[in-house]
């Protein structure tokens, strides 16, 4: 199978006027399709950077990035905003549900500016809400729902154009140890039985377990690239 | 995203600052309003002067006696020792290459007597150039003659209103109406209604020869106006300084005499109708035109805001796939939505300064109306306002960076 990130010689640093501070240092990074990776770090380890520079939420300064097989290091804003839409499924620690919108507009925006109709989205995005359990929560408002079934309705967003890559930041990092555990079940599944790759950052050792591959970042290197159990 | 999508995120995000976007829209509203209003009373006035200048001809002199008052408006009569013009000098006036005819005029109020219906009523007492020179047309019957003039006739025409409103099922022709305890036999009803700028209403005509009017004048021939009409517009002013010429050497008026007779051209009074008119309308345009800049500004400092404070917002959208181009629409399309409910408004508001225009108007002749038309240059222009004051932070909000509007709590 192939890859569905190659990443190399990626470095990134961030300038504040006339200071330039160093993030990523020449990454290589390369995600297979199907894969579960854990991303560890102490705080400005540079994990969370990365993380934008794979979800093209950022760009790299130098380096080449493969997303899918597709080159996707030049590409202008409306191009990237396009690979987002198709091939990147974000879940973010806070949410980021759009609160005027009901639970199944949220789950239905991202169709609508991938080109869908918005019947079609609508079912989609229903479909989807059956899929994590919250099929008859479709009209409430992300104000209403619990914190972590906002994260079941970010996930099923995040789904909804079925993109091959899942990009997580610190996706339990809001919710209590039950519904952690529900919801890297819910990843764990999805990863099983739809093949779907999924990145997440995470700075606990019990999350980082579920996932089949851990890589550990220390001031923006790559300092260990192996099973979660035998972190140091 | 459809049209509708986007319309109704716009109006779902603005329904969601009710206070903000009305207050935002204000300045719209005075503005379409004032626009609306400003094209609508342009129109009203052209129209009434139109009409006005098309009934009376726009080649039209009032001439009496009293000296001219100098700023061109007419004079009014009493007070006045001047002599009385006279028959004569209407029938002088007629000789004039200039003057296409020249009809004299007594107006006095009478007695009138339908049947057993009574009124008091102005009636007129014209030579039959006044039919030529008024446009007036004769519906029913015929007009007098100069012989009717010559022999003092006691014949009368009538307005169509008076005709409907005594003589319903009746034939007027051939009725008898007393004028002044005198009988006169109906021998025409004239065409038209509504008032003229002279304030003579057509419906409510009635008109005699001349002489046959019960007026005791100091003078035997005396008449109290003559209607001049040029032959053509452009020579209006000719015609103006060919009568006055010629009542001036009638009447003995020499070198730096004052004249003791004054001259009204009703195309002038019209002119300075249409130049007040076209004041208003400027005032009222540039009220608009103020009011739409400064509620665009308004509206472009509310956009900044609220891109600003929606920062993480777009951020979202960004990441799960907006592009740059929906961003832009989206907060576009709620600035030309706060622009044209803005301009909804204020066409309404239009609709009633209209309606008290109206209600108040119509009385003296004056109606005014909105067209389609002016709602459409209205919306037309709202949704431009919106667009011009729109773009900027719309197009801001579209080139943010998705990682940066993340950041941002």
């Amino acid at each position: 199978m192939s890859d569905v990130i190659q990443l190399q010689a990626v470095n990134k640093s961030y300038r504040n006027g006339e200071i330039v501070t160093p993030v990523l240092h020449d990454i290589a990074l390369t995600v297979a399709a199907g894969e579960y990776v854990a991303l560890m770090g102490p705080s400005g380890s540079g994990k969370s950077t990365l993380m934008n520079l794979l979800g093209l939420l950022d760009r790299a300064d130098s380096g080449q990035y493969l997303l899918a097989g597709r080159d996707v290091t030049q590409l202008n804003a409306a191009q990237q905003a396009e690979v987002r839409n198709q091939t990147i499924g974000f879940v973010f620690q806070s949410f980021n549900l759009l609160k005027r919108m009901n639970v199944l507009e949220n789950v239905a925006l991202p169709l609508l500016y991938g080109g869908q109709s918005r019947s079609a989205a609508r079912a989609r995005a229903q479909e989807l809400l059956d899929q994590v359990g919250l099929g008859a929560l479709s009209g409430r408002l992300p104000s209403q729902l619990s914190g972590g079934q906002q994260q079941r309705v970010a996930i099923a967003r995040a789904l909804a154009c079925r993109p091959p890559l899942l990009l997580a930041d610190e996706p339990t990092g809001n919710l209590d140890t039950q519904t952690t555990e529900d919801l890297l079940a819910l990843l764990d599944a999805l990863n099983r039985d739809q093949g779907l790759s999924i990145v997440l950052v995470t700075h606990e050792n019990d999350v980082a377990a579920h996932a089949k591959r851990l890589v550990r970042l220390k001031d923006g290197r790559v300092v260990y690239d192996g099973v979660p159990g035998a972190a140091a | 995203m459809s049209f509708l999508q986007i319309m109704f995120e716009a109006f779902r995000s603005l329904a969601a600052n009710r206070l903000r976007t009305a207050l935002t829209m204000l300045g719209i509203v005075i503005g379409i309003a004032s626009v609306v209003l400003m094209l609508g009373v342009g129109d009203a006035v052209r129209g009434f002067i139109d009409r006005e200048l098309s009934v009376l001809g726009s080649n039209q002199l009032i001439v009496q006696r009293g000296a001219p008052t100098g700023d061109g408006r007419p004079r009014r009569q009493l007070g006045t020792d001047a002599p009385y013009l006279t028959l004569d000098d209407a029938q002088a006036m007629n000789s004039l290459s200039s003057v296409a005819a020249a009809a004299a005029t007594l107006q006095s109020l009478f007695p009138v007597l339908y049947g057993d219906d009574s009124t008091q009523s102005t009636v007129l007492g014209v030579t039959p150039e006044m039919f030529r020179v008024r446009n007036w047309v004769v519906d029913k019957g015929v007009p007098f003659s100069d012989d009717d003039v010559r022999s003092a006739n006691r014949v009368i025409l009538i307005g169509s209103q008076i005709a409907e409103a005594h003589y319903l099922r009746r034939d007027p022709l051939g009725q008898v109406i007393r004028v002044g305890g005198r009988p006169f036999t109906v021998i025409g009803v004239l065409a038209g209604s509504g008032r003229t700028l002279d304030g003579t209403d057509l419906g409510e005509l009635l008109v005699v020869p001349i002489t046959a009017l019960p007026l005791t004048l100091p003078r035997p021939r005396s008449v109290h106006y003559i209607n001049v009409q040029s032959v053509s517009e452009l020579r209006l002013k000719e015609a103006e300084n060919d009568v006055a010429e010629l009542l001036r050497d009638r009447r003995r008026i020499t070198g730096d005499e004052t004249d003791d007779f004054n001259i009204t051209n009703l195309a002038s009074i019209a002119q300075t109708g249409a130049n007040i008119a076209a004041a208003l309308s400027i005032g009222l345009g540039v009220v608009g035109a103020v009011s739409l800049m400064v509620g665009g500004i308004g509206i472009m400092n509310i956009m900044l805001v609220s891109v600003s404070e929606r920062v993480r917002e777009i951020g979202i959208r960004m990441a799960i796939g907006a592009k740059p181009r929906h961003v832009l629409t989206q907060f576009l399309a709620e600035a030309v939505m706060m622009c044209v409910l803005g301009g909804v408004v204020g066409i309404a508001l239009a609709a009633a300064g209209v309606w008290g225009v109206n209600y108040a108007g119509t009385a003296r002749g004056f109606s005014m109306q909105l067209s389609a038309t002016h709602v459409l240059v209205a919306v037309l222009f709202s949704t431009g306002v919106g667009l011009f004051f729109g773009w900027y932070p719309a197009r801001r909000a579209s080139k943010l960076l998705p990682i940066e509007c993340l950041r941002q709590e």
